[in-house]
């Protein structure tokens, strides 16, 4: 992938930090960024600015905000990918990549990783996602 | 009520008279153990040799022994010393028809609770029974209260865990960042950074506490202390030792409670109380805000509210407010560091008290925290 990509990906996560922290690695990777800090807010970004790839927190003002989100954007543009993160993916007992289709039906999310990967491991989910949705 | 409690009683005596005698007075035996608020009764068994009784020791779950000196294959003291090699605690009493000096110094020293000297009377079986009925209810008392221990420090150190992961996660990126100068060699670039990382550590520290005080309250552990407060002094000295976090705000926190305000409570429990919903008042204020202290004593109920100028709720927040866990995090919150646990614990602390905490609020006008005690506390 080019360093000088043009893609936006939205990020949305209701920690302060850990949103400002995705928001200046993923800058440092030349994406734009549109960032946040709560459900409601992403639920607009959504409605109203274009983007490419769209990064949910699991749990912001409801315990499933990142999958009420997921399907939201499933449901206006069923292509676009979509990664949850949470901090128990383990409990949650789904795949990391949701190529199965009874998951990726229910869940409408393309992968679920766990808060606190390393970011080389998240970057390189977000590359695999945007080149599959290119190519379609 | 409790249940009644069950004594399952394993009689080694080779005199079938006696051995009869002893087992339907005690089936129909019930009585009360006082101070360890239990009703017992007894379950009983029986047989007249040692290899009968070893059986029932290893198999059948049985929780005191009446033993007779001689058995038809061995010796009282035969069954004591296994008893006592395979659980400490098991009760067991001797029982003989020529008791010697010797003998019940023996019976004593290997752990018997009592001697049973023949003939004897029902008064004397049920003053042995009552003694084995208390040690055992004792001993299973402990046992509970140790299960509950082990399960409560569990409970704590999971949610203490969960409740860490994503600070340590903060924190630990921010110094990933650092480390590896992201955004250069500016360090300026990265002071936000370390502010931010130090708000996160305080964040720690407060939740680890807060959780602690919520374990003791819900344990019950903590020994309360009950005494006549005076709110108005105690609101006093909590609004004194928040100083230095008013001034940073530059807040006013006025007390106009009555002076004679006083309440029948554990004094530490009414300072988490009022410690929180101040320093809330303050912490979520607007700068220059104010803090406003008032009470009503009505014979009926104390009323005391907490009303602040600062950013409020909205009314879904307010829905989720008292919860566990529960953080309130918008654009105006953001610097603001909580475990999220106080007001639970405030919550928890009233139910002790019978009274409740409600709030009222307007976005960027403020809110109202009232804290009602019945009169019965009062």
């Amino acid at each position: 992938m080019s360093e000088n990509n043009q893609y936006t990906i939205l990020i949305a996560d209701d920690d302060p930090d850990l949103l400002d922290q995705l928001k200046i690695r993923l800058e440092s990777k030349n994406y734009t960024i549109l960032s946040a800090s709560s459900h409601n807010e992403a639920a607009q970004i959504i409605e109203e600015r274009p983007f490419d790839l769209a990064i949910f927190d699991l749990v912001m003002e409801f315990q499933d905000s990142g999958f009420i989100l997921s399907y939201k954007l499933k449901q206006k543009y069923p292509e676009r990918p979509v990664i949850i993160l949470s901090s128990m993916v383990h409990e949650l007992n789904v795949q990391n990549q949701l190529t199965a289709q009874p998951d990726k039906a229910w869940l409408k999310a393309d992968a679920v990783i766990q808060k606190g990967v390393r970011f080389e491991i998240l970057h390189s989910e977000i590359e695999r996602l945007l080149a599959a949705a290119t190519n379609t | 009520m409790a249940e009644t409690q069950l004594i399952k009683t394993y009689l080694v005596i080779p005199d079938l008279h006696i051995r009869s005698t002893i087992h339907t007075y005690l089936s129909k035996f019930q009585v009360r153990i006082s101070d360890l608020h239990e009703e017992v009764c007894f379950e009983v068994h029986g047989s007249d040799s040692l290899k009968e009784a070893k059986e029932a020791l290893t198999s059948q779950s049985i929780d005191f022994f009446i033993v007779a000196q001689d058995l038809v294959d061995g010796n009282a003291f035969d069954l004591f010393s296994l008893i006592k090699s395979t659980s400490s605690h098991l009760p067991f009493a001797f029982m003989s028809k020529h008791i010697t000096l010797d003998l019940a110094l023996r019976a004593t020293r290997m752990g018997s609770i009592d001697i049973l000297t023949v003939p004897f009377s029902a008064d004397e079986l049920r003053s042995v029974a009552k003694k084995a009925a208390h040690q055992i209810i004792l001993d299973r008392q402990t046992k509970a209260l140790e299960g509950e221990r082990k399960k409560i420090r569990f409970e704590f150190l999971a949610v203490l865990a969960h409740e860490l992961k994503a600070p340590i996660s903060a924190v630990e990126s921010y110094l990933q960042i650092i480390k590896t100068r992201i955004l250069g060699n500016d360090f300026a670039k990265y002071d936000h950074m370390i502010e931010r990382s130090l708000i996160r550590m305080d964040g720690m520290r407060r939740l680890i506490f807060d959780l602690l005080d919520l374990t003791r309250i819900e344990s019950g552990q903590k020994k309360r202390e009950i005494q006549k407060i005076n709110i108005s002094e105690l609101i006093g000295q909590i609004i004194e030792s928040l100083a230095p976090m008013a001034q940073a705000k530059r807040v006013t926190v006025m007390n106009n409670l009555p002076a004679n305000m006083t309440l029948m409570g554990d004094i530490v429990e009414l300072q988490i109380v009022f410690n929180n919903l101040i320093s809330n008042a303050i912490k979520y204020n607007k700068n220059a805000g104010q803090v406003l202290l008032e009470g009503q004593n009505t014979g009926t109920f104390l009323k005391i509210s907490i009303r602040d100028t600062g950013i409020g709720l909205s009314a879904d927040e307010i829905l989720r407010l008292f919860g566990e866990f529960v953080r309130i995090r918008n654009e105006k919150t953001a610097n603001i560091e909580g475990s999220g646990l106080g007001l639970s614990i405030v919550k928890k602390i009233l139910s002790i008290y019978q009274g409740t905490v409600t709030v009222q609020s307007k976005i960027d006008v403020g809110s109202t925290f009232e804290v009602v005690f019945p009169a019965v506390a009062n």
